[in-house]
């Protein structure tokens, strides 16, 4: 819910992805099949593109998540900076292909100002979930 | 005999790439998961924006009613002179009106569809990286009668078309998005063009206004009609540049919309009535749709609010 309203505020940031990295990272692996789902039809239901853009942006991420996984821990900070980054690129080249391919004549923002600001969304989000979620596994509310 | 890693890179990349070009070209022919996920998508995130929406709506009334009463004296009273003199307005055209059904019912003009209207709320706007549209949710859908491309509008003038109805809620696309065109004429000079958004905060670019046609920064420009989605005569646009053409068949004229967009929180949706009423006149739109008290499009009066 927090999520939804975070996107409405921030006029088209996506929030929900570090929810399904969160899952990854704790391994929750039903949990990530259930969510993606949602998420899917979430994304695809509000946006203005034909099914199947965020089903692509979703392989993506997962790929790009597995790849980094050997380099660095899941856990750190670190690896949370540097996958936000390559995640809001990845949403900027999605969406900038589904544009062209779609042929839909819109005007979309800049690039230099939509990826740092859709990387700040990342980072802050993901670091604040997963804060809250370790800190409901510590207390036993999970 | 085919090598193990033909057979893991069938099984991990090509096959899960054709299944995924199979599902997007089946849904491409039949919408079948943009209907569902609109579903999905639309009504939950409505129903995840309504009780903050109307927390906003209570607490801005209750500041604006009972806090924040500066200067309602005068307000009131400036108001009360702007009613008598629209009292006297709508007598003035109520007849020239009366006059004009005379005419039309005499010539046999036929009647044209007439229009029921459903006051709404915007609960949203963008809404999620795909929303590369300029959009804005409401909260009515499929189960309150609106259609695909009914046409939106507030007490100003138009503001666009449905473009995703869900099932409570819907999506509308915005006259200044960049994929909406609107057939308009001139308000005096009737002269037709087709109103092209150029995105948010920017004006309209009126298309085909012929070079010889005279047209002037400050006049309105109305719905056509012609579109099939409208109705004849709401305001659209105001006409703020007009450049002469030097060697194009076309001048070069910009229009700003008559509302901001962005700073609406209550509109009307039109939807078209099945069945013609004989009685109606041309583009009508129903102030009463269960009785026959028929308002212009003039005539339009802001939604009851929600209880």
């Amino acid at each position: 819910m927090a999520s939804i309203w975070c996107q409405e505020l921030t006029g088209g940031l996506d929030f929900l992805s570090p929810g399904l990295l969160i899952c990854l990272q704790m391994s929750q692996w039903g949990t990530v099949l259930w969510m993606t789902t949602l998420w899917v039809f979430i994304q695809e239901g509000i946006g203005n593109f034909e099914f199947g853009v965020i089903i692509l942006f979703y392989t993506g991420m997962y790929l790009a998540f597995f790849l980094s996984r050997w380099l660095l821990e899941p856990g750190n900070f670190l690896f949370i900076f540097l996958f936000s980054l390559i995640l809001a690129i990845w949403n900027w080249i999605i969406v900038l292909g589904a544009v062209s391919f779609q042929e839909l004549h819109v005007l979309l923002p800049s690039p230099w100002k939509q990826i740092p600001l859709q990387w700040l969304a990342y980072v802050v989000h993901w670091s604040i979930s997963l804060a809250l979620f370790r800190r409901s596994v510590k207390y036993g509310h999970l | 005999m085919k090598s193990p890693r033909f057979k893991r890179l069938v099984l991990f990349f090509f096959l899960p790439l054709f299944l995924y070009f199979s599902i997007y070209t089946w849904n491409w022919k039949t919408g079948h998961l943009n209907y569902l996920s609109t579903l999905v998508g639309l009504d939950l995130a409505g129903w995840i924006l309504t009780p903050g929406r109307w927390i906003q709506h209570n607490t801005n009334s209750f500041w604006a009613r009972y806090i924040y009463l500066v200067g309602v004296r005068q307000e009131n009273e400036e108001l009360l002179l702007q009613v008598h003199e629209l009292e006297f307005e709508v007598l003035r055209v109520a007849e020239k009106a009366k006059a004009a059904d005379r005419l039309a019912s005499m010539l046999r003009f036929t009647p044209e569809t007439t229009w029921d209207r459903r006051g709404c709320r915007v609960i949203g706007q963008k809404l999620g990286p795909n929303a590369v549209l300029e959009t804005m949710l409401i909260d009515v859908g499929t189960l309150d009668g609106v259609r695909h491309h009914d046409p939106v509008i507030s007490t100003k003038g138009v503001v666009g078309q449905i473009l995703k109805p869900g099932l409570k809620f819907s999506n509308v696309l915005l006259l200044t998005d960049v994929t909406s065109r609107i057939p308009v004429i001139t308000s005096t000079g009737r002269i037709p063009a087709i109103a092209h958004g150029q995105g948010s905060g920017s004006f309209l670019e009126i298309k085909f206004i012929p070079r010889n046609d005279e047209i002037v920064p400050g006049e309105i420009l109305l719905t056509s009609g012609q579109g099939g989605i409208f109705p004849k005569g709401i305001p659209v646009a105001r006409v703020v540049e007009v450049t002469p053409a030097d060697v194009s068949l076309f001048q070069k004229v910009y229009a700003e919309p008559l509302l901001n967009l962005r700073y609406y929180e209550e509109l009307l949706i039109l939807s078209r009535r099945e069945t013609i009423d004989p009685l109606a006149t041309n583009g009508t739109i129903l102030d009463n749709p269960e009785g026959n008290d028929n308002a212009s499009a003039k005539d339009i009066k802001p939604p009851t609010p929600n209880p």
